[in-house]
């Protein structure tokens, strides 16, 4: 709500030194001026809705004036209470510092370890990656247009699987997985803490060259980026015969 | 890796003097490049038979890609393709010959046009079209365009990447064959010949290729703004 400026009237409240620790909710106004004053602390700078808010409300013991012709009335009071003190205002921030706790050198948590896992998610995301069996790949390509290979690059994962990275998915029975950052994630699960991935990413893969496979026990392994090799049947064929040819 | 697969014919190409038409062939399969050594050198019987195992080698390399049954190499037809592309490619550059000996020069092939004939005349014939423009861009005008035009008419598997007139077209070793049939499928779709794409005997099955995702496959297959080529 806008100010109404032609009735500008200038609030001060007042609490007792020991209750410093109250003014904690509103110490974030920084329209907000402090002065102390022998065992008071004044504020001023109130706007009308900070006056009417739960957070001056809300603080205990407080008196709430204003001010009018160098005299504090209580709010809603017609009679002067008392004089305007004098005193040096200053930023609530400045006023009221923030004091941090110490480092424990004691503290002997260390031990304790978060497990990450992956658990099941109802959030749906588009699937990008496939594994499949071999020869359920082989028959599939040996009848494929080409077109529908163009997007996909793929490598062989011992013993006889394929990896499969790329829109649109292959019309295949096989394991679906969908892409968070490099990590490749099997459909419906996801990274927990999900709080954790950017870090577990920079841990796993500082660089950005590998792609991140998950399984669903929590396990994973690691494809590099440029290991991948562009899917089609001339090197699917290419491959096997390679494969073959080593394995005699 | 291409250089690679091409030791036995390195080592041929070493040990003896290899015939100029032998080194412009392999040179156009390895490099993608034509390289002619002199102007309408005699090609002989030995040379004609090392091309024919060259082609033969290249064709079981190629075949990895193809699929569905692969049909069988036809030699004669290979060596036929290379010869019109060797010829071709001479009368780029030298035109000695008139125009009345064309037709001699550019003779249709005496055997059968089956799916494998296809098949391994593309080897070379597949080149035609560059050499098809570079000869418009020489003279619009030449006698040579609408000879080599006739014959990739009938061959017009090798020009799915040039603009054929595509009226009367035989379709028929098409439908012989899944593997020819995949193959001109994904040339079409690879070249992004709309044209052809669109033509009747074909929209279907590119449709059927492209399935539910054609709007990221190719856009401009079933963009509707852009009237079917009109077939009548």
């Amino acid at each position: 709500m806008a100010e109404d400026l032609t009735n500008a009237i200038t609030f001060y409240l007042s609490v007792d030194d020991i209750q410093r620790d109250d003014l904690g909710a509103i110490r974030h106004w920084n329209n907000l001026m402090i002065g102390f004053c022998e065992s008071l602390i004044w504020l001023k700078g109130f706007t009308s809705d900070q006056v009417n808010s739960v957070e001056v409300k809300s603080i205990p013991d407080k008196k709430l004036y204003y001010e009018k012709g160098g005299k504090l009335f209580f709010k809603d009071s017609l009679l002067p209470e008392r004089n305007l003190p004098s005193m040096l205002w200053s930023p609530i921030e400045r006023g009221l510092p923030v004091k941090l706790p110490s480092l424990n050198h004691n503290y002997f948590g260390l031990e304790e370890k978060l497990k990450i896992s992956l658990e099941p998610t109802l959030i749906e995301r588009e699937a990008y990656a496939m594994i499949v069996p071999l020869n359920i790949l082989e028959s599939y390509l040996s009848t494929a247009p080409a077109i529908r290979l163009s997007n996909i690059s793929w490598a062989i994962i011992r013993p006889n699987f394929a990896f499969l990275l790329g829109k649109p998915l292959l019309p295949l029975a096989a394991k679906v997985y969908w892409q968070h950052q490099d990590f490749i994630i099997p459909a419906g699960y996801e990274l927990y803490p999900p709080l954790l991935s950017d870090d577990l990413s920079y841990i796993l893969n500082a660089k950005g060259t590998n792609w991140i496979i998950w399984n669903e026990d929590s396990s994973y392994f690691v494809i590099r980026k440029n290991q991948l090799s562009a899917l089609s049947l001339g090197s699917f064929r290419r491959s096997m015969k390679n494969i073959n040819e080593t394995a005699l | 890796m291409l250089v690679l697969k091409h030791n036995l014919f390195l080592d041929l190409l070493m040990s003896s003097e290899p015939s100029p038409y032998l080194k412009t062939i392999t040179h156009l399969r390895v490099y993608e490049e034509i390289m002619l050594y002199g102007n309408f050198p005699a090609i002989s019987e030995e040379d004609q038979a090392q091309v024919g195992t060259f082609l033969q080698c290249e064709y079981e390399d190629e075949q990895l890609d193809y699929p569905f049954e692969v049909p069988e190499f036809d030699e004669a037809a290979a060596l036929w393709g290379a010869r019109i592309l060797y010829t071709a490619a001479q009368f780029l550059l030298y035109r000695q010959n008139s125009a009345q000996d064309l037709p001699n020069l550019f003779r249709e092939f005496p055997g059968q046009i089956t799916p494998g004939a296809i098949l391994s005349a593309d080897l070379s014939l597949r080149f035609l079209p560059d050499i098809l423009i570079q000869l418009k861009v020489i003279d619009p005008e030449d006698a040579l365009i609408e000879i080599l035009e006739n014959l990739l008419h009938d061959w017009h598997y090798s020009a799915i990447s040039y603009s054929l007139n595509h009226e009367g077209l035989s379709f028929q070793n098409l439908e012989q064959s899944r593997c020819l049939m995949q193959l001109y499928l994904n040339r079409i779709v690879d070249k992004r010949n709309l044209k052809l794409a669109h033509h009747p005997f074909f929209a279907p099955r590119i449709g059927s290729d492209l399935g539910i995702y054609a709007s990221q496959l190719w856009t401009d297959f079933i963009k509707p703004e852009l009237p079917p080529y009109d077939w009548n």
